[in-house]
């Protein structure tokens, strides 16, 4: 899995390419949870670009929900971007479409948090 | 990142020579004068390899490595001894008591760069299970391994005999299920439980990630379900009850995704709740149309405000139901990664809907196989539950 991190004003890009299954799925929760620490006290405002990924398996989704889990607790908010396939198809039957905040334009997305 | 050598010889004037040499090949060097500081420095700096002088005062060079074996913080750093007489007892009872090899005094500074790189070749890749050895207490040594693999056999006998031994018995209907495990122990279960005379509870889960973690929350859910499927006459109420019990003891990303639903046999009905799993395969029709059911559920253990409704089928004679893991639909095939699907899973059950529930189960998991192109070999837990409404009688 390769993770870039970008910054567009306030808000942190995650490019994510590759597969977030099984063990790899921790590189992502790593990358994430150091954007938590780095925000420290202020508000974690993260967008997850899912466009160059090819696969996510249940570990993979573990990972996603954790991330939203812990940071909401912050008080921060996590949006998807470009949920295609397989990870659509896996969101929609985890039945977490309504939990997750999805777009298919990085503007919009990132206006989302202004 | 340079590897750590920790050089031990009572000689101050070899220690130097051995540290300026090492540390200009490109080693972090650390340097011991004595059996006790050897020790010492193994424990606190973890190095990579210890070169040891085996004719020391007070503790000598045999009880050091007597030592390192023994503490498993050191027991697995590859170990040279240096020799200062070519004796070959000596060496030999170096080489008994764990040390990885020697050199003889006096020596080439090149023989010893040389003889440390090999040692360091064979070792480097183990050494990356460093880390797990100190979670895994003596789980490393030999008979280590054979406990910890006699446990998992353990384990898996335990969790074999957590899954119904044979298929339920109701008039009218053919029920079966089948698990295949990727590992010894599995994350996935199917559950029959007789509730009354005729309503039987039907229960399909899928944990999380693999092996002993998933096997183990496996265990407690199948477990909560049990209790709770008692007191709970619908089984969306049962899932809320689960849900919040694991949302309570566990992380998010610990989770599971289950149906349970209760068969009437009575009313001929069966209603069920989806906390996020595979849609359940409805063959209505006498399995002339086959859909998917797609209401249902969030994942279960994962959020607290999760809600979960039930929905009931009215089933007639010839109707059936497939339940099943997603190790079915995301078999994925060796040569180029493409998965199996639902749409696949329909077409298999729409050939084999004339089989027996059981037969119905082989079939599929055959067809899994040979879309996959492996031989015999799983990636992910596979759970499949047929039901099907017999002719003619009820």
């Amino acid at each position: 899995m390769e993770i870039v991190v970008r910054r567009r004003d306030d808000v942190t890009i995650l490019d994510v390419a590759g597969r977030i299954a099984g063990s790899d799925s921790l590189d992502l929760k790593r990358a994430i949870d150091a954007q938590i620490e780095i925000a420290a006290g202020n508000i974690a405002k993260i967008v997850l670009n899912l466009e160059r990924v090819r696969i996510v398996d249940s570990f993979g989704l573990g990972v996603i929900v954790a991330a939203y889990t812990s940071i909401q607790r912050n008080g921060g908010r996590i949006a998807l971007l470009n949920v295609g396939g397989n990870i659509k198809n896996l969101i929609v039957m985890a039945k977490l479409m309504t939990i997750f905040d999805r777009y298919d334009n990085e503007d919009e997305a990132v206006a989302s948090f202004q | 990142m340079a590897e750590t050598i920790l050089a031990v010889d009572d000689d101050i004037d070899i220690l130097e020579l051995v540290e300026a040499s090492l540390t200009a090949d490109g080693f972090d060097v650390i340097t011991a004068s004595n059996g006790r500081g050897a020790l010492e420095s193994a424990r606190d700096h973890a190095p990579d390899l210890i070169l040891l002088d085996l004719m020391m005062p007070e503790m000598d060079g045999f009880e050091v490595i007597e030592r390192l074996k023994s503490d498993a913080a050191t027991r697995t750093i590859p170990v040279i001894m240096l020799t200062a007489k070519a004796q070959t007892h000596e060496k030999i009872q170096g080489l008994r008591s764990g040390a990885d090899d020697y050199i003889t005094k006096p020596f080439q500074l090149d023989e010893l760069t040389a003889r440390i790189e090999a040692v360091l070749g064979r070792t480097r890749p183990t050494k990356y299970i460093n880390p797990l050895i100190g979670a895994m207490g003596d789980q490393f040594s030999e008979s280590g391994v054979e406990q910890l693999a006699f446990h998992l056999k353990t384990a898996a006998i335990i969790q074999q005999k957590l899954l119904p031994q044979k298929s339920p018995d109701l008039p009218g209907y053919d029920i079966a299920g089948v698990l295949r495990s990727s590992m010894t122990i599995s994350g996935d279960f199917y559950d029959f439980i007789p509730l009354t005379e005729n309503h039987l509870g039907i229960a399909i889960a899928d944990v999380r990630g693999k092996g002993i973690p998933a096997a183990l929350l496996m265990v407690m859910i199948r477990t909560a379900l049990r209790l709770v499927c008692r007191e709970e006459s619908s089984p969306s109420a049962a899932l809320k009850r689960i849900n919040d019990l694991l949302f309570a003891d566990t992380d998010p990303d610990l989770f599971a995704t289950m149906i349970y639903g209760i068969l009437d046999t009575e009313s001929m009905t069966f209603t069920y709740s989806n906390a996020g799993h595979c849609y359940p395969l409805y063959l209505k029709n006498e399995g002339s149309t086959i859909t998917s059911l797609k209401a249902g559920g969030m994942i279960l253990g994962s959020f607290d405000f999760a809600t979960f409704q039930s929905e009931t089928i009215h089933f007639a004679p010839g109707d059936g139901m497939l339940l099943y893991t997603d190790g079915a639909t995301e078999t994925e095939r060796e040569d180029d990664g493409i998965l199996y699907g639902e749409e696949k899973l329909i077409e298999c059950i729409d050939t084999n809907k004339h089989l027996s529930a059981q037969m119905l189960c082989d079939a599929i998991e055959a067809d899994l196989l040979r879309f996959s192109g492996k031989q015999n070999h799983r990636n992910d837990d596979l759970t499949i539950v047929a039901i099907k409404v017999k002719h003619g009688e009820k």
